[in-house]
């Protein structure tokens, strides 16, 4: 197989002034695309999982029912796992049976293949900063041995602040619908993953590296530029408060890590990894190693190396794009 | 009519487990052979309730200094596991012939390090922060033991973990067998496992599936499951002449019941299809399946499900037995300990018993065999895993 092809993707970021700056459209949890029975009973997690995945497989006009699935996430159902971890430190703490078994890393893997009746093989895949990187490998993987089409889902709630601090946000799932081979009419077809050549030098390290911390810790907000509202533009002022419905612990938060004005240009993002301002987030939040990709699919261009990985992994893929994206998913 | 498979078949060039039976395969063997439970009461924890578990007793190794991120139950079980025999040997010949970046590694678990966060939690009830030695990344998150072994073993092909509940570690051998297949690597290393934890027993326990006593597959008078568990390491490599003597992957078919979050389709529908979809892979008709290790948990649903499913997928259904009775359910190390179990009964010709089955349910309308047979040599056989979320797996295997 020589390339993969992207039919439709969708993307799902609960908090406004993040979404608003992205530069592909995004939208809020869809009420509409959780049913009805289930709204109350799943975490923010599976809600913008199912949310991405629902814009993806309409704008690839696929039903879902048909699709296998690979719902990747870092830290998954980490809200209901919170939750229970804090009952069962308390001497008369209580396990609710439904709680327990939507702890569970496939929990939007499971409802989603129940809510859409498919009985396709679905799966939850976890791998720390490398999770986008491993999703798209095996979705690649799987297409390769067995053609067709699916439904990648990566997506990550926002987590408690004690358990990583100053990681875990904003919340973000995107959804690519993808097919075995070119096929026309596609908005991208992407390569086979592949890893920079050096980037194996790196390994060893341990992974959400300590520099990536010191990015963060060092780079203060600037609330003056309030006027910016691309996140990607260094000059945008990412701010994540308690109005985030993803959020449990009700504290504000200000996170940035946007270095200085210029350096990010995604048209520019090749070889050596994501730029600076994108890197520094996706240290904080790695399902956002998304974006590039999505933005391609978004606004075309040439074919390239879209970085999929953080630096130190070093994983790529090359993504031409065939059309660019007229109207919205 | 058997059709071509359409996956590259798979060397399993060396494979280990460490579970309540003992610290190795062999400690494993006998235990299968003498089929007596290794189920006993939890030393590691109290829970409020009464029930027996699969408990790995013997010590746990300490992981290296420079690895102390990532200490925790998870990591020293895989670690235990990595030490037994001379599979650590076997990893170092797959990197030493392909190259690290060519061995890759897919971990299945459903606890990853839970078990400590746990005892972090009590931590930070009681102080308001997590204790220093606490590591989200490291140790909770579902790929923080293939992170462990892969730094422990310097690997630098593609890692990742998999985690589908009771389903993951057999999912994990699905990947691995289309990494090799698609060229990301020449070897992968799955590794299956799952720790005791509160948060599973007590989970288990609050959906009223916990049996007080050693669980009992298939049987009519069983009272629920029995968690275990366990560490299970399966080394797989491209085929090559020079592994043609080693068994056999052949396919992992996988499905989705679209049914229950809990409970499994009770005509067993999704499962029935993932056993016909690994035999459709493989290029493999029922009738040639020797025997089946079942999923078999000791739950109502799960028992009639399974047996439902292969009573409907098998015109004549070949002897089936389920191990859990022994070991407990090892939950996301399950699919890894029962293709090693699997692996075993190949290569030493033989069919695991079910332990605690004395009297067969009715309802169960498949051939389920109580003792071991040392008079049957299987050649090819299924191994089911089925998981939360209505996630089925079946991992098909074949003798040398």
């Amino acid at each position: 197989m020589e390339w993969m092809s992207l039919l439709g993707f969708g993307a799902c970021v609960p908090n406004p002034s993040f979404r608003s700056g992205l530069p592909f459209p995004a939208f809020d949890i869809n009420r509409d695309a959780i049913p009805p029975l289930l709204r109350r009973r799943t975490s923010p997690a599976t809600q913008i999982a199912f949310s991405a995945a629902a814009t993806a497989c309409t704008h690839a006009r696929r039903p879902p029912t048909a699709l296998p699935s690979i719902f990747a996430s870092v830290a998954g159902e980490i809200q209901t796992t919170d939750l229970l971890c804090i009952e069962l430190a308390k001497p008369e703490g209580l396990i609710s049976p439904s709680a327990f078994h939507n702890s569970v890393q496939n929990t939007a893997a499971g409802y989603w293949s129940i809510a859409q009746q498919c009985t396709q093989p679905a799966s939850a895949l976890v791998a720390g900063r490398d999770t986008f990187a491993m999703a798209l490998l095996e979705a690649w993987c799987q297409l390769a041995c067995q053609g067709g089409e699916l439904l990648l889902v990566c997506y990550d709630e926002t987590w408690p602040e004690y358990l990583a601090h100053g990681r875990g946000e904003p919340a973000f799932a995107s959804a690519l619908v993808l097919a075995a081979g070119s096929v026309e009419g596609s908005l991208l077809h992407i390569g086979r993953p592949h890893r920079e050549g050096n980037a194996v030098k790196t390994r060893g390290t341990l992974p959400f590296g300590d520099n990536a911390v010191e990015l963060t810790r060092h780079s203060g907000m600037d609330r003056r530029n309030l006027g910016y509202r691309d996140v990607l533009d260094p000059r945008h002022p990412w701010n994540l408060g308690s109005g985030d419905p993803c959020r449990n612990d009700g504290g504000n938060l200000n996170l940035t890590a946007l270095p200085s004005e210029g350096e990010l240009d995604l048209g520019r993002c090749k070889s050596e990894g994501f730029p600076p301002a994108l890197e520094s987030l996706i240290a904080k939040m790695p399902v956002l190693a998304a974006i590039p990709l999505l933005h391609l699919a978004r606004v075309g261009g040439d074919g390239q190396n879209i970085s999929i990985s953080p630096v130190a992994s070093g994983w790529q893929v090359n993504a031409q794009a065939l059309i660019s994206l007229q109207g919205t998913p | 009519m058997a059709t071509v498979p359409n996956i590259l078949t798979i060397a399993v060039t060396a494979y280990q487990c460490v579970s309540a039976a003992g610290n190795d395969v062999d400690a494993l063997l006998q235990s299968l052979l003498a089929n007596q439970s290794c189920l006993k009461h939890l030393l590691l924890f109290d829970i409020p309730f009464e029930t027996v578990v699969g408990e790995v007793r013997s010590s746990l190794p300490d992981i290296r200094p420079s690895l102390k991120a990532y200490d925790c139950r998870n990591a020293r079980l895989a670690l235990k596991a990595l030490g037994a025999g001379d599979f650590r040997a076997a990893v170092e010949r797959a990197i030493a012939k392909h190259g690290s970046g060519r061995v890759g590694l897919v971990l299945g678990t459903s606890t990853s390090g839970i078990y400590d966060s746990e005892n972090a939690y009590a931590h930070f009830l009681r102080d308001g922060f997590m204790p220093g030695n606490f590591h989200f990344l490291h140790t909770q998150t579902a790929q923080a033991t293939a992170e462990f072994l892969q730094l422990e073993l310097g690997l630098r092909g593609p890692c990742y973990g998999i985690s589908t509940a009771c389903s993951s570690s057999a999912k994990a051998l699905g990947a691995a067998q289309r990494l090799i297949a698609s060229d990301f690597c020449d070897a992968v290393l799955v590794a299956g496992v799952d720790s005791l934890c509160r948060l599973t027993l007590r989970g288990f326990h609050s959906l009223q599936l916990v049996s007080p006593k050693a669980c009992r597959p298939m049987d009519i008078h069983r009272q629920g499951i029995s968690i275990g568990e366990g560490a299970a390491l399966l080394l797989l490599e491209r085929p090559h002449l020079d592994n043609a003597k080693h068994p056999r992957l052949l396919a992992v078919g996988e499905s989705s019941d679209a049914h229950h979050m809990s409970a499994p389709h009770p005509e067993g529908a999704g499962m029935a299809l993932a056993m016909a979809r690994a035999l459709r892979l493989a290029g493999r008709e029922a009738a040639h399946v020797d025997y089946i290790n079942l999923h078999a948990t000791a739950s109502t649903l799960n028992d009639h499900a399974e047996a439902k499913a292969v009573a409907g997928l098998f015109p004549n259904p070949p002897p089936c037995s389920g191990v859990k009775g022994l070991l407990g359910h090892t939950l996301g190390a399950a699919g890894a300990v029962e293709a090693v179990i699997s692996l075993l009964a190949l290569e030493r010709g033989f069919l695991p018993g079910t332990c605690g089955l004395r009297h067969p349910d009715p309802q169960c309308p498949c051939q389920v065999i109580a003792s071991p047979r040392l008079d049957r040599h299987p050649r090819l056989i299924l191994s089911n895993a089925f998981g939360f979320g209505g996630n089925n797996a079946s991992v098909l295997l074949e003798a040398a």
